[in-house]
């Protein structure tokens, strides 16, 4: 043993900031605290979160607390058709300097940002979409051969409308890998409903109570880094992303009938991570099989490309990893069918 | 309890859980492989004990198999228990020990104390295994109690060929009451049989079928020599009496010479035949005896001479009769108990006109030919043998047995290349179809041109066209 694990005195601080910005959130945005804590583990993660859901159930709300709790630059850009590449990443424009000569100077765009909220963004064009990759992916944009970083840390929080179809663009795959999560915000129950109906005018969100600086961020960033993942998880990680191949040994019935391709490498980089974010905000040093469970279907749910089979069969890629997760023992011991190991 | 103790606590109760894994399913395996033992185990006892005279003791020594068995489940099942690291894993996730527990087998855990953990409960659905290790187990039991002659039954079986012999010694025993063989033959063959009927096995049932086929094979071979010997017998009796009958009727139409070789022939007959049925010389008298052995045979011992050749012949049919009714023979085929009886039947025939056929054809042939011709039939279907001479009658008729020869008129088209220009007309010419075939697919062709396309030469056209053939031709 060489190694030691994150101590109580060193997590606590991180755990308290994360928690209380989860509170904040769930107290900004009603009944929605498990959506709420798989944002704040995505963000912790230092991922791009992809939000998916009708018109009006708060995916732009969300993002916007979200920025309002993080003292960090926030920049919106409305994805539309006749966006260009330019219009996000910026341009050189030939400016004309104090001595009368002209140079191309470089007008940064609102990538430029720590917080990128990227509204109805399969609206724009696969070109401007692709304008995105190397941002989210290495965090740094490249015009005119000069490579510039982007702030760190850098988010894209994306949100997209799975309805109203017309004059749309569905993300490539690629650029769907770079998100860490894709989650899907749904409607509000009665009972929200009525609590914003009742308590927020016209629907607007109260103001953040608590909003966490930039270093409060980076203590958590580097607490996360130390969040241990015990080698049976890893295994477990690496098992669930594998069996999402039809030539898998683990795969189910389900993978091998509707996934034409499964996850990434990738996806068990984001699984860990995540996990990694679960457990922190849950209070632990250590990664749990449960937190692998709870991040495994955000993190996989974008990653499996299905056939045609599955959409006439009606089914998602959320089922089949849940079969997944709840066929895959995590623990890898194989007992003879006839014995059990019961509580 | 500081964290160095709680992690020793927690690695003793990982290992206490597998160490109670580990037997269960060394338990298990052993069950398993103890079941398939004594199933093999009974069988080979059950294979051995029919097969051979292997005693219980010896089989006895198949147990040591069950040791070796269980020795080899402890082998098997321990590569099967999972690692230290999957039963930690498993213990830490079923105790929600939120990976803690994992990583104290990695990591220094400080300060962090891992919840007390509750090992599962292991369970085994044994009702199968141990149901099937119960039927091995009184499988062995039963391969080994069983009583040796219920085991063995098999290999000690006799076969059973008693209708066999039965046949074949009803075959032996009419074959002597007929004479046919030898009493002490007869008896070797039935030691014989007796012997074959006791030795027979079901181990070897092909030795004993062949060796029974090989007896009937000499029975039937012996019964018919007997049979055809007999039959020769009576042929030549016959013979005897025909001649005797014979010149007894008419032996007045003969010359003295033919009378004469006829006596003489005769006696020659009889001698032989006297020598062949010790019986027939009992049956004639002393002179005329003396008169056949001194080849003196008068007219006046016809008489007793014709008499004794008829007792014995008939003596001889009665035995080849009783043979033939006896059934016995008819059986594989090689006598045929008709014939014996169609034998003595054609010797039943009307002699007086045999005086006269030897006066007929005493210059082509000697008596003794003529005789065995006159005994031998006419031929044909109903007049004796199939080695009597053949008679033809006249040819048959050739009626309704050729086609009529009738010669067909030519053919249109033929007739065609034969006509001769009678005159010429300058009207259309009038088709007779009377007496002309239709050609079918050749209808409207030219008549020898080879075409099937016929132009046709309007009445008004054909004087320019007969003139055009007719024009003088150019030199």
């Amino acid at each position: 043993m060489t190694e030691t694990i994150l101590q109580p005195e060193e997590i606590n601080p991180a755990v308290e900031l994360a928690n209380r910005a989860l509170a904040e959130l769930d107290r900004i945005l009603l009944g929605r605290s498990e959506l709420h804590r798989l944002v704040v583990a995505g963000v912790l993660s230092r991922g791009h979160i992809l939000l998916e859901g009708l018109p009006g159930v708060g995916k732009t709300a969300l993002v916007k607390a979200l920025g309002g709790l993080l003292n960090l630059q926030f920049s919106r850009v409305q994805f539309t058709p006749d966006l260009m590449p330019s219009d996000i990443l910026g341009a050189h424009i030939l400016q004309e300097n104090h001595d009368g000569r002209r140079a191309m100077e470089f007008h940064p765009g609102p990538v430029f940002t720590n917080l990128l909220l990227a509204d109805e963004i399969n609206r724009a064009s696969p070109k401007t979409q692709s304008a995105l990759l190397e941002a989210m992916q290495e965090r740094s944009v490249t015009l005119l051969g000069s490579t510039r970083p982007l702030p760190d840390p850098f988010f894209v929080l994306a949100s997209q409308n799975p309805i109203e179809l017309e004059g749309t663009y569905p993300l490539p795959e690629a650029q769907l890998d770079r998100f860490l999560f894709k989650l899907n915000v749904t409607g509000a129950d009665v009972e929200t409903l009525d609590r914003i109906i009742s308590t927020r005018r016209r629907g607007e969100p109260p103001a953040p109570n608590f909003v966490m600086s930039g270093e409060e961020l980076r203590l958590i960033f580097s607490v996360m880094d130390r969040v241990f993942l015990p080698r049976p998880v890893s295994l477990y990680i690496s098992r669930v992303v594998a069996a999402t191949h039809a030539d898998s040994g683990e795969a189910i019935d389900d993978v091998r009938d509707y996934v034409g391709y499964g996850a990434s490498p990738r996806a068990a980089i984001a699984m860990a991570e995540a996990a990694r974010a679960y457990a922190l905000l849950s209070g632990r040093p250590t990664v749990g099989f449960d937190d692998v469970k709870a991040v495994a279907s955000p993190t996989l749910n974008h990653r499996l490309v299905l056939n045609y089979k599955a959409r006439f069969d009606g089914v998602s890629s959320r089922s089949i990893i849940a079969k997944l997760i709840e066929r895959i023992d995590e623990t890898g011991i194989k007992l003879p069918r006839d014995v059990l190991i019961e509580a | 309890m500081n964290p160095q103790s709680n992690s020793a606590h927690h690695d003793q109760s990982v290992r206490r859980f597998i160490r109670r894994l580990a037997w269960l399913l060394a338990f298990r395996q052993s069950l398993t492989f103890v079941t398939v033992w004594c199933f093999l185990w009974g069988a080979v006892a059950l294979v051995l004990r029919a097969a051979s005279a292997t005693t219980r003791r010896q089989l006895l020594w198949g147990a040591i198999g069950i040791a070796v068995a269980a020795i080899a489940a402890a082998v098997v099942s321990r590569r099967r228990l999972p690692s230290l690291d999957s039963v930690r894993a498993m213990l830490d996730s079923r105790n929600d020990c939120g990976g803690l527990l994992m990583t104290g087998a990695d990591a220094d855990l400080g300060a962090w104390q891992t919840p007390e953990i509750t090992l599962p409960r292991l369970r085994w659905r044994k009702a199968r295994a141990f149901g099937l290790l119960a039927a091995s187990s009184a499988f062995v039991l039963i391969s080994l109690l069983a009583p040796v002659r219920f085991a063995a039954t098999g290999a000690s079986r006799p076969m059973d060929v008693s209708r066999e012999v039965e046949n074949l010694s009803a075959q032996i025993e009419a074959l002597k009451e007929a004479q046919v063989i030898e009493e002490a033959k007869a008896e070797a063959l039935e030691q014989k049989l007796d012997q074959l009927g006791q030795e027979a096995s079901g181990e070897d049932p092909a030795k004993t079928w062949e060796a029974l086929d090989h007896l009937n094979d000499a029975v039937e071979k012996a019964a018919k020599e007997a049979a055809e010997a007999a039959s020769a017998r009576r042929e030549r009796l016959a013979r005897a009496e025909a001649l005797a009958e014979g010149l007894m009727a008419g032996g007045d139409q003969l010359d003295s010479k033919t009378m004469t070789e006829a006596m003489r022939t005769l006696g020659e007959m009889t001698r032989e035949a006297v020598k062949e049925n010790e019986s027939l010389a009992s049956d004639l008298s002393p002179e005329t005896l003396e008169a056949i052995k001194s080849g003196s045979l008068k007219a006046e011992h016809l008489k007793d001479l014709s008499k004794a050749l008829s007792q014995n012949k008939s003596a001889l049919n009665q035995k080849l009769s009783k043979l033939s009714k006896s059934g016995q023979f008819g059986q594989f085929g090689r006598i045929n108990p008709n014939a014996l009886k169609g034998g003595a039947q054609a010797n039943r025939r009307d002699n007086s006109g045999l005086a006269r056929f030897l006066k007929e054809n005493a210059e082509k042939m000697s008596v003794d030919e003529a005789t065995l011709q006159w005994c031998a039939g006419k031929g044909g279907v109903d007049r004796g043998r199939g080695d009597a001479a053949m008679t033809w009658t006249d040819g048959s008729s050739e009626k309704d047995a050729r086609f009529k020869e009738k010669v067909l008129p030519p053919s249109s088209v033929a007739g065609l290349n034969d006509s001769q220009l009678v005159g010429l007309s300058a009207s259309a010419p009038t088709a007779d179809t009377s007496g002309v075939a239709a050609h079918g697919a050749l209808n409207g062709a030219a008549s020898g041109g080879g075409s099937a396309y016929t132009q046709t030469i309007l009445p008004r056209h054909r004087g320019a066209v007969r003139r055009y053939f007719d024009r003088p031709q150019s030199k």
